[in-house]
């Protein structure tokens, strides 16, 4: 609490008493703002056991994060509502995060880490139930080396739009895994990745189709500059009789300055013929007829650049723009990395 | 107002070969001589792989384009020194023949930027004003109404690229247009509605110059003057009369009667140059 006191006008620029809301200190609920509190429940040491869901074996990293995790804090969402999530980690710290989406119900989380000023790992897991709907920004902005995991598990007919900004401060370590494991499941997952640290930065995708007529679209925008490193996987998997399914990846990477890198590594794995795939990755300097295009429209060149790499994080951020105050918050910092 | 363009040499570099990376320069304008004045509509023609489209990017300040030898001025002042977004701002405005994609930048967005400097620093546009003539000028050009809220040409279909340039056009107001083959890639209706709405611009501080192939976009829009470009050169001038011709006879009677053979610049399309790209796809049919 003593971190969160030290930096509460900081936070108290992105969050409403007149919102659903919850903040996290090392992975421990520090504060709750539930509205109605039979919408949510929220309880310590349980996490999701993706066996049950979907036949999935967890990885060994994981196993032994759920392990060595302080909280396993698991949250259950039983109406329609928006939910926002801050993260404060001031304490080397091994966090899981579960949430479980019922049934037919429409739901937007709202996920900021921010002020994450500690090496730490997260785990973060969520369960979209059948024909359920889940909208989930998130914001990452950490100040030391994470090794973040998000796993997604998406049931018939339930829908998902995954909206993730990445603007840390070192090394950073994403891997997300989406699992459409039932019938007419559909992602659609935006993620945009800014690296101006001169460190290295590892972002790993990975889509699974598990049933048949599931749909899924992804899109990567990687902005690196300042000497700095991005490594992006994307890898769409399609198993054995998810027929009729649909796949679609794409990365672009665009380069401010002559000694940043990006590495793009597109991969399909596709085990059944009845299925539509398709995945591109493009990795280059400012286009310079891009350029000539919105200046023989009278604006500057530096202008004109902004409104390029802008036109990257827009599709993300405009995810939130309907809350002005952390619209601003988030574009605040993201502009000075640009 | 007046932009004249006098004796204008051009050259663009092409890489002999990509392994050693060699470049060679090839002269596409060889001495173009031409003059606009506000409150005319002029109208270039001319064969493919003459230098049409590279007139109109140099006008602009495409930067892949050297200007070798001569002049452009607007109202005497040196239009070559100025930089791309100086020319616009001065009331040049270039439509693409094809109009780059943007991601992420609405259109409604970009156009409202580029109004924006036009004023300066000190005056801001009404978003109210500009919301009624946004709306107007789409209506007008008969695009869906939520194109505005689109980002800049991503997913549009070619007619609906041409429109927005058209739209550009007229939210900007420039001086000088320059429409380069705003035609092509449109259906019969929708080259009524880009040439009828080119047409209403028509007015002593605006003067357009169309580059087209042909007759039908010119049936909507009443033009003054009509120039024949044949291999980097404004061979003839004249007026509408012109236009018939060439749409009947085709380019062969330029020989007959100047002496002139409207030849396609071999070099030019034989090299990987970026740009005049109707006139390469004309080549590559050629070839096959």
């Amino acid at each position: 609490m003593k971190y969160f006191r030290e930096h509460i006008d900081e936070f108290s620029k992105i969050y409403k008493e007149s919102e659903n809301y919850i903040i996290f200190n090392d992975g421990k609920p520090i504060r709750e703002n539930i509205l109605n509190e039979e919408d949510v429940e929220v309880s310590l040491d349980e996490s999701l056991d993706p066996r049950d869901i979907c036949e999935v074996e967890r990885c060994d990293a994981e196993k032994k994060l759920i392990k060595n995790a302080k909280f396993n804090v698991n949250v259950k969402i039983h109406k329609p509502l928006q939910l926002k999530l801050i993260h404060l980690n001031d304490d080397e710290a091994t966090v899981t995060f579960s949430f479980e989406i019922d049934p037919k119900i429409e739901v937007k989380i709202i996920d900021i880490y921010t002020r994450v000023d500690i090496k730490s790992h997260i785990l973060n897991e969520i369960l979209v139930n059948d024909r359920a709907k889940l909208d989930y920004f998130s914001f990452s902005r950490c100040e030391k080396s994470i090794e973040h995991k998000m796993n997604v598990y998406i049931d018939s007919r339930a829908n998902v739009n995954l909206y993730n900004l990445m603007a840390n401060e070192d090394e950073y370590r994403f891997n997300c895994n989406v699992y459409l494991f039932d019938k007419f499941s559909k992602l659609n997952q935006y993620n945009t990745l800014i690296n101006n640290t001169k460190k290295d930065q590892e972002f790993t995708y990975k889509v699974h189709h598990l049933a048949k007529s599931s749909i899924s679209q992804m899109r990567n925008n990687a902005i690196c500059n300042s000497d700095s490193f991005i490594v992006i996987n994307t890898d769409g998997i399609i198993k054995k009789d998810a027929i009729e399914t649909d796949l679609n990846q794409k990365i672009k990477g665009i380069l401010l300055d002559e000694k940043s890198n990006i590495i793009a590594n597109p991969v399909l794995h596709i085990d059944e013929y009845d299925c539509k795939a398709g995945h591109g990755a493009g990795v280059g300097a400012i286009d310079e007829a891009d350029l000539f295009y919105l200046m023989s429209r009278g604006i500057e060149k530096n202008d004109a650049v902004k409104l390029i790499v802008y036109g990257y994080i827009e599709p993300v951020i405009s995810f939130v723009k309907e809350d002005e105050e952390l619209t601003n918050y988030i574009s605040e910092i993201i502009f000075k990395k640009i | 107002m007046k932009l004249v363009i006098k004796d204008l040499h051009v050259n663009v570099e092409t890489k002999e070969n990509v392994e050693n990376n060699k470049t060679t320069s090839i002269e596409i304008l060889k001495g173009v001589n031409l003059e606009l004045n506000t409150g005319e509509m002029h109208a270039i023609m001319g064969p493919n792989g003459t230098g049409k489209s590279t007139l109109a990017s140099v006008i602009m300040g495409d930067p892949r384009y050297i200007v070798t030898q001569g002049e452009i001025t607007l109202d005497g002042e040196d239009v070559l020194t100025m930089s791309v977004d100086e020319r616009s701002r001065k009331g040049i405005f270039l439509a693409m023949q094809y109009p780059n994609e943007i991601q992420g930048i609405t259109n409604s967005d970009f156009i409202k930027s580029a109004m924006q400097v036009r004023l300066g620093k000190d005056k801001h546009i009404s978003l109210f004003k500009f919301i009624k003539e946004m709306e107007k000028s789409v209506s007008e050009l008969k695009m869906n109404s939520d194109l505005p809220h689109r980002y800049i040409n991503e997913g549009f279909s070619g007619g609906e690229k041409k429109r927005n340039e058209i739209l550009q056009m007229k939210m900007l107001k420039p001086n000088f247009a320059i429409l380069d083959e705003i035609d092509s890639g449109l259906d019969v209706d929708a080259l009524k509605i880009v040439g009828e709405n080119v047409d209403a611009m028509k007015g002593e501080n605006f003067c357009s110059l169309i580059i087209t192939h042909y007759q039908r976009l010119l049936d909507y829009i009443n033009v003054d003057h009509v120039h024949i470009m044949v291999d980097g050169r404004i061979v003839l001038s004249g007026g509408k009369e012109l236009i018939q011709k060439i749409d009947q006879e085709g380019y062969d009677w330029i020989k007959a009667e100047l002496g002139i053979d409207p030849k396609i610049n071999q070099e030019y399309l034989t090299r990987s140059v970026s740009l005049g790209s109707c006139a390469l796809n004309t080549n590559n049919s050629e070839k096959k």
